[in-house]
């Protein structure tokens, strides 16, 4: 039976009167990688703050690996890896102190903490930029810094907010790449994105969240043997046709802009 | 569009007292504006005719205040960035034209009219055969001051367009703004000035008053005190001046508005060399790690370091420049160890009362790392205390090499610091968590703590100051001098429980509030 890595037991967010995120129960198992969608304001990035403790749950359950993230956060988050959506980075440190600094803040000791850093340079084609600050960089190349900080020190589950968006084709091969070799490895990756195209390539599972709530979950056969789309000529579904029919929200042609 | 930046400025505050103190700072502006406007009048009408020489400072300092305070307090004026305006479908002269209207209705533009108009006001009723004289000069010097003004926040973008060009210039203002409180030691009797042999300085003086009759304010009053002839002169090196100007603004505009883009400079290519991080004596390596990473922040904070080392510069200052009349107060020699012993340990609150504030989106970092925040923020204040006590040493040994201090004064003083500090950074983690605020150091506007947290300072400093005071009353009086370093000792042991309570304190409220913290550092 496959280990359980994450589990959210009716996970409650509100903010005031407004419920960003009611009554969750999510799974994802070892090794899975684990697309969450839905469209923009649906929860996601709500969900995924609150499962990497940036966010407090107004109520409910959060398990990791085992443990209670509230009862177990130190313990729980050495274990893991995080992208957030504002990345998080020490702007005025160079790309290689930030790295450095992660991994030191990680356990390693100074000289793996290096080499990884070097390492990580490398693979990410940072290395031309390792002594400019952060805030110097482009938005790829600190999504590429913050993903490298997130792999660092070895963790079992990396929890990416849009990893994709705003990145260019050869940052995003290079993303796609340590994803898959980071599976293989026996890690678990659990996702947001838009871009459906890519989560259909890489995902093996789906979340899909609307209004709060996850209205539909499983592999992507799965979930194409629960959604009928009217008039379809039998094809494969894709995963955007699928997402459409269970979130709805396609305009009809009367609805488009008059004037343009 | 500046009233509308204005409002949202002030919609923008999250918290009444913010807000209340905001209103309260433009309550005492408009105040500060009101009454010096009603100064000017007065001082012209008093002065004029037989005192013309009050023109000449009266226009020096709207000059000086109308071109400098827009580049040194820009967060004051809500500001546009009219590279931005150039993408829209505006012709060159509508483009110039709005630059120059947005000049005009800049705070520091207004009190300089306004100021004009009562100058104006003053010579209609103290001479008014200059009055129409006056209002054609001053037109000339309203168009010059906007276009100058206009010219120098041009190069003030320039300079900014990178962010190391931005940092420096914050630090350049900043020193340039400490010269006056400078300044006033030399005029207050506090530094004996003919230790350094001022009229060896003559001919820079002489140079200097020639370049001053040529300047705009005073060829200004020239063209309206002097008579029919003798004001055809400055008016045409006025109109000059005037000319040159617009020719100056004209043609850095067109370049702006051409889509000329300042940008960084490319780095050269180098071989990746990664130094391990500082090893630091009997710390752990994530905290080493964090030690390591708020000095570095530190460094490049040079507004910050600019603040923290002007209490050295000003003993530095003081101590060599010895034998000024007023220098009577040092003479009791561990007095001048103890005041700058207390100006640093009351300094500390510009590092410590705002830990995160330079953190911004790296808040989040903290958040993410296997670690308590109890520790992140002891790790910080272990950081900021190691900075505040090489300053103190590096100014305490300067100070008792120059002048005698008792063995016991250094030690009761020392600690006493090192008490005063340590409930500084105590105290620091509980407001940096109750008033967070972002700080953006190469920006002037940005201040290194919030307004909330600067009041609440005193509800630390006060009682620090009454528990000094006590001490120093008691030693005074009945000649207990074995008390200050009784009193300094004790002190230290019971400030670390203090720190430790503090920071207990700080953590509670941090897990409780985390994401209105991330909010106020990210926003």
């Amino acid at each position: 039976m496959a280990e359980t890595v994450l589990e959210t037991i009716s996970l409650r967010r509100t903010f005031g009167p407004l419920v960003a995120v009611d009554d969750l129960n999510l799974t994802v198992e070892k090794q899975q990688f684990y697309g969450f969608l839905g469209p923009n304001g649906a929860g996601k990035s709500t969900t995924i703050k609150m499962v990497t403790g940036l966010l407090r749950p107004t109520s409910g359950r959060i398990r990791i690996l085992g443990l209670d993230l509230e009862q177990n956060s130190v313990a729980v988050k050495s274990r893991i890896g995080v992208v957030p959506e504002g990345l998080a980075l020490f702007e005025r440190l160079t790309g290689a102190q930030l790295l450095n600094f992660v991994g030191r803040m990680y356990g390693l000791d100074r000289d793996t903490a290096a080499a990884r850093t070097a390492e990580l340079l490398e693979f990410m084609d940072l290395k031309d930029s390792a002594d400019k600050l952060v805030a110097d960089y482009s938005h790829g190349m600190k999504k590429k810094t913050a993903l490298a900080a997130a792999v660092i020190h070895g963790p079992a589950i990396l929890f990416l907010d849009e990893p994709f968006e705003g990145v260019d084709a050869i940052a995003a091969t290079t993303l796609k790449r340590l994803l898959q070799r980071f599976i293989s490895h026996g890690g678990t990756v659990f996702l947001t994105s838009h871009v459906l195209e890519v989560v259909e390539r890489l995902c093996t599972h789906i979340g899909i969240i609307r209004q709060g709530r996850l209205v539909a979950a499983g592999s992507l056969e799965e979930l194409r043997t629960g959604v009928k789309v009217a008039g379809h000529d039998g094809s494969p579904l894709t995963l955007e046709e699928i997402f459409l029919q269970i979130v709805g929200g396609q305009k009809q042609d009367a609805e488009v802009i008059s004037w343009l | 569009m500046r009233w509308q930046l204005f409002r949202n400025s002030l919609l923008q505050r999250n918290r009444r007292s913010e807000l209340g103190l905001q209103w309260l700072g433009y309550l005492i502006s408009a105040t500060f504006v009101v009454g010096s406007s009603i100064g000017f009048f007065a001082a012209t009408v008093s002065l004029l005719p037989r005192e013309k020489y009050i023109l000449d400072v009266l226009l020096w300092v709207v000059f000086l205040v109308w071109q400098f305070m827009p580049v040194l307090f820009a967060g004051y004026s809500p500001g546009l960035d009219f590279r931005e305006v150039a993408r829209y479908p505006l012709s060159f002269r509508l483009y110039f034209l709005l630059n120059a209207a947005y000049g005009m209705f800049d705070p520091a533009a207004l009190t300089g009219i306004l100021w004009l108009f009562c100058i104006w006001l003053g010579v209609v009723v103290a001479s008014p055969e200059w009055a129409l004289s006056a209002a054609l000069v001053f037109l000339f010097f309203v168009g010059f001051n906007v276009i100058g003004n206009r010219i120098l926040v041009g190069l003030f973008d320039r300079f900014q367009s990178t962010r190391k060009g931005r940092e420096r210039v914050a630090a350049l203002l900043l020193v340039l703004a400490l010269l006056p409180q400078m300044l006033q030691f030399v005029v207050n009797g506090w530094i004996d000035v003919r230790r350094f042999h001022l009229q060896q300085w003559q001919g820079v003086r002489d140079a200097v008053m020639v370049v001053l009759k040529i300047s705009p304010p005073d060829l200004v009053s020239q063209a309206i005190t002097q008579d029919i002839a003798g004001k055809f002169l400055p008016l045409a090196i006025l109109l000059g001046y005037l000319l040159l100007a617009l020719g100056i603004l004209v043609r850095s505009m067109r370049r702006v508005y051409q889509g000329e883009v300042y940008a960084e400079s490319f780095t050269m290519k180098r071989d990746l060399k990664i130094k391990p991080g500082w090893r630091l004596p009997l710390l752990d390596e994530a905290v080493s790690a964090i030690v390591e990473k708020e000095l570095r922040y530190m460094r490049q904070n040079s507004r910050l370091l600019v603040q923290l080392v002007y209490p050295v510069i000003v003993f530095g200052f003081l101590v060599l420049g010895a034998s000024g009349k007023r220098m009577s107060f040092f003479t009791g020699s561990s007095n001048v160890l103890s005041a700058f012993a207390g100006l640093m340990a009351l300094s500390a609150s510009n590092l410590s009362y705002n830990t995160f504030g330079m953190d911004h989106d790296g808040f989040g970092r903290w958040l993410l790392s296997p670690m308590s925040l109890r520790k992140i923020m002891l790790a910080k204040s272990m950081a900021q205390g190691i900075v505040m006590t090489a300053l103190y040493l590096a100014g305490a040994v300067a100070i008792v090499s120059v002048v005698h201090v008792p063995l016991t004064a250094i030690i009761g003083t020392t600690a006493g610091f090192l008490c005063v500090l340590i409930v500084q950074l105590g105290a620091g983690n509980v407001i940096s968590v109750y008033w967070p605020k972002k700080v953006e150091p190469s920006q002037m506007r940005s201040r290194m703590t919030s307004q909330a947290a600067g009041f609440a300072s005193m509800a630390v400093n006060l009682p620090l100051m009454a528990i000094i005071g006590l001490v120093v009353m008691a030693t005074w009086l009945w000649h207990l001098t074995w008390l200050p370093l009784v009193a300094g000792l004790a002190g230290f042991a019971a400030s670390l429980k203090l720190f430790s309570s503090l920071l207990d304190w700080a953590e509670r409220y941090a897990h409780e509030h985390l994401e209105e913290i991330a909010g106020k550092l990210t926003a």
